[in-house]
């Protein structure tokens, strides 16, 4: 062992060329007569050639590797230089239709409205009118934009559809910039959190309740099941409700009325969650919570759910979010525009038909519905009612009714000398059963049936000429509920009713979690872009209150800048800044109308949370 | 980049570079082996092969290339690729020239390194990390024993013998087997 290390070591001080000549020499000669140690020699040699091929190796992959790598930037160069120049050549030619391009904003907005005034199915002609000008319009759009995709199609190529990737990529990551909400800031929200509602449900039967602020919800029995078993869950649940309607509550809330980069007006902001003992449940597959805001006045309100992230909450239109669920085939519910005529039930071809009159020809139904409907009044119409409110001689109720394209009775007026007197008329026309409905060149239309009452009480008559009407919608939103219920496959949010005449907003989720009952802000104005500076930035939030709708919107921070994107020019709004930094609370407040480069300094004061509740809460009235 | 500065590559120890700028080479010959029946794995490794007999020629002393690096891979990949598939006929043996016998002997010499490989990564691995350190990058046993822990450079060193031994052993049994 000894001789053969000294040996090694021998070999090694050779091949490295640290022997002296001498010793060289002796080496040499060695190798020459000393077979043994000639061969341990050429061992080594080999080993060290093995050891030196692990070496080799990584080198040539590592080089095999750059290799790969230089060629695919060369290629990539190559092609983005082709994609720049075939942009650049594009925006070149469809420079000039740039204006058109800008329109589908509208467009989207235009449909939507569309949309939702279909679902409304509106019998007053003057809705008609709007709702088929609406649909002129987005035709007329969408004509458009096939003008523009068609030379589209023609030049662009795959290396062009890249560009558009690429350049969504780039704008990502320009938005994935801003900077996410300050721990201290959120620990801050957390502590403040509106306490929610805690609602003892009873799953075995349909359930209605109206929560603390006026929202309704009504849930169908056993419609829960555990979020993680996804078991049916049985007897009574906790239905946590947290409703935010107050500026103060949206605020503290770190709430926002933001859909991606549109404004929004809110109608109302829920938060549902539901749990059994503690563990987790979800609305079962296909159940629909229906729940009525309490917003009166705004008309064309839309079912949006919240997505929270880092930055705070983006609303989704209801609509998009079954649309993005891919998995899912979505039905919609809009049913197709068909021309949406009234037509008179005096003057229709083919009469809506009353159960029992299907026989006949078309006078003979119309006369069958007649008697029917009037033999319906004699039995069904209370006269005492009138009696009572000490009513003498011949009165008269002039009911006007549609019957809608499926044969339910829709929306009702009535004329009449006395209040009383049309609910009960109401009362009484929605008892009408389920028709087969008017047909006209052998579509299905609506139908206005005129239905006069008249009865004669003793004593003299006298003449008023001071009518009161009275309007019922009920049968049709039960006809809209109904229809809603209808829809299997819907997981989602959707629907909307909006009319003049609900005061409530009818709507249904199938899923919990956030919920905003909003519609789009849509000003005919001129855009801002609004940045703002705040010296030691860090922990702050700003967010802005418009004075002239309720509509909340948050802003991004990049620094000590905090950006608000586009606004609407001349609005008054009023600035929030709320500021934790070292376990310290700070707000900044300031009113101010939205223009062109702002000048303005925040003042932050040091405040308590209860100061700061009281402050938000002195907003409340504007809101 | 011309052969010549290729070669300046490899003189200067810039081998990296150089093998980056052969691999440029690398698609003619994987043309090569796909049309005698390989495949592209078959190509890297015989292309590889190539690349390391070229290395061990260019650190002997006596050797010049008489040809491009293009002629002489392509020569040497040809040699690599039919040797593995064991396709050369004692007519073609004989009928080498002078230029073509040298590749061949390469050809076979590198297989014993390629054993003395296999018989180095049959080693546990700090056995291979000490080996490497000591023939590779020249370390001392001093310097060794301290990075890879060793309570002594004498430690180190015996260490060292035991795996280099080791090593050997692996390779003779190996080695005999295939021939015998």
């Amino acid at each position: 062992m000894e001789n053969y290390i000294e040996n090694t070591d021998l070999i090694n001080a050779y091949l490295n060329k640290t022997l002296s000549e001498s010793e060289k020499q002796a080496f040499e000669k060695k190798l020459e007569t000393d077979s043994e140690f000639s061969q341990l020699y050429n061992e080594q040699l080999v080993i060290l050639g093995g050891i030196n091929r692990v070496d080799l190796k990584t080198e040539i992959y590592a080089a095999k590797k750059s290799y790969v790598r230089s060629k695919w930037i060369k290629y990539t160069g190559v092609s983005v230089g082709v994609i720049l120049v075939s942009a650049l050549i594009y925006s070149f030619i469809f420079k000039n239709e740039t204006p058109q391009i800008a329109e589908p904003i509208n467009n989207d907005e235009i449909e939507i409205t569309s949309d939702s005034l279909v679902i409304e199915k509106p019998s007053e002609e003057k809705i008609v009118v709007e709702q088929s000008k609406s649909e002129l319009i987005s035709n007329e759009i969408i004509d458009k934009k096939d003008g523009i995709a068609t030379p589209k199609k023609t030049t662009r190529n795959d290396v062009i559809i890249k560009v558009s990737e690429n350049k969504e990529e780039v704008v990502l990551e320009e938005i994935i910039k801003s900077e996410p909400i300050a721990l201290e800031l959120i620990s801050f929200f957390k502590s403040v959190k509106k306490a929610p509602q805690i609602i003892e449900v009873n799953t075995e039967k349909e359930f209605t309740v109206t929560c603390k602020e006026g929202t309704v919800l009504t849930i169908p029995a056993k419609s829960f099941v555990d979020a993680k078993t996804g078991k049916l869950v049985r007897g009574t649940i906790n239905l946590e409700v947290t409703e935010y309607y107050k500026l103060s509550d949206i605020l503290l809330g770190n709430l926002t009325t933001k859909s991606d980069d549109k404004q929004l007006e809110t109608g109302g902001m829920l938060y549902l969650d539901a749990n059994k003992k503690g563990s987790k449940l979800k609305l079962k597959f296909g159940r629909r919570i229906q729940m009525a805001f309490n917003n009166k006045g705004k008309e064309n309100m839309q079912l949006f759910s919240g997505e929270e992230s880092s930055e705070g909450i983006n609303w989704k239109l209801g609509n998009q979010i079954q649309n993005n669920l891919a998995s899912i085939k979505f039905t919609p519910i809009i049913e197709p525009i068909e021309e949406d005529v009234t037509v008179s039930f005096s003057v229709i071809e083919k009469v809506p038909t009353y159960p029992g009159c299907e026989n006949g020809s078309n006078g003979d139904r119309r006369k069958c519905m007649s008697d029917a409907i009037n033999n319906l009044v004699k039995r069904k119409f209370d006269t005492d009612i009138a009696e009572n409110l000490g009513l003498t001689g011949i009165q008269k109720i002039y009911a006007r009714f549609t019957i809608d394209k499926k044969g339910n009775i829709g929306k009702i007026n009535v004329r009449t000398p006395v209040k009383e007197l049309g609910d009960e008329a109401i009362r009484m026309i929605e008892l009408i059963p389920q028709l087969i409905p008017g047909k006209q060149n052998g579509l299905a239309v609506k139908t206005t049936y005129d239905l006069p009452i008249t009865f004669k009480l003793d004593g003299k008559t006298v003449v008023s000429n001071n009518f009161v009407t009275v309007k019922s919608d009920k049968k049709f939103i039960e006809g809209f509920e109904k229809k809603m219920d209808s829809v299997k496959t819907i997981n989602g949010i959707f629907g909307t009713i909006s009319n003049n005449d609900i005061e409530r907003y009818a709507l249904a989720t199938s899923n919990l979690g956030w919920i905003n009952c909003d519609r789009f802000v849509n000003l005919k104005k001129g855009r801002v872009k609004f940045k703002l500076k705040i010296k030691e930035p860090n922990g702050t939030n700003v967010k802005m209150i418009f004075k002239s709708m309720s509509s909340i919107l948050p802003s991004k921070k990049f620094g000590d800048v905090f950006d608000f994107g586009l606004l609407p020019i001349d609005e008054e709004v009023v600035l929030i800044a709320i500021k934790k930094t070292n376990n310290k609370l700070y707000l900044a407040k300031k009113e101010m109308i939205t223009k062109r480069n702002p000048d303005l300094s925040l003042e932050f004061k040091e405040v308590t949370i209860t100061a700061l509740k009281k402050e938000l809460e002195s907003l409340n009235k504007s809101f | 980049m011309s052969d010549q500065k290729i070669l300046e590559l490899f003189k200067n120890g810039q081998r990296s570079k150089a093998f980056k700028e052969l691999y440029k080479l690398y698609p003619r010959i994987e043309k090569l082996i796909l049309s005698k029946g390989g495949t592209k794995v078959d190509a890297s490794d015989v292309f590889q092969e190539a690349l390391i007999i070229l290395n061990r020629n260019l650190e002997k002393s006596n050797f010049t290339l008489t040809s491009s690096f293009y002629t002489y891979l392509y020569s040497v990949s040809r040699f690599v690729w039919k040797d593995t598939q064991k396709q050369f006929s004692k007519q073609e043996l004989h009928d080498l020239n002078t230029d073509e016998v040298s590749l061949f002997h390469n050809v076979l010499e590198e297989q014993k390194y390629q054993f003395a490989e296999n018989a180095f990564r049959e080693l546990g691995v700090r056995c291979q990390e000490l080996l490497q350190r000591f023939y590779l990058k020249k370390m001392s046993f001093k310097d060794i024993a301290e990075v890879m822990q060793f309570k002594s450079e004498k430690i180190a060193k015996n260490q060292k013998y035991k795996c280099l031994q080791k090593a050997k052993d692996i390779y003779r049994t190996n080695f005999k087997t295939v021939q015998s």
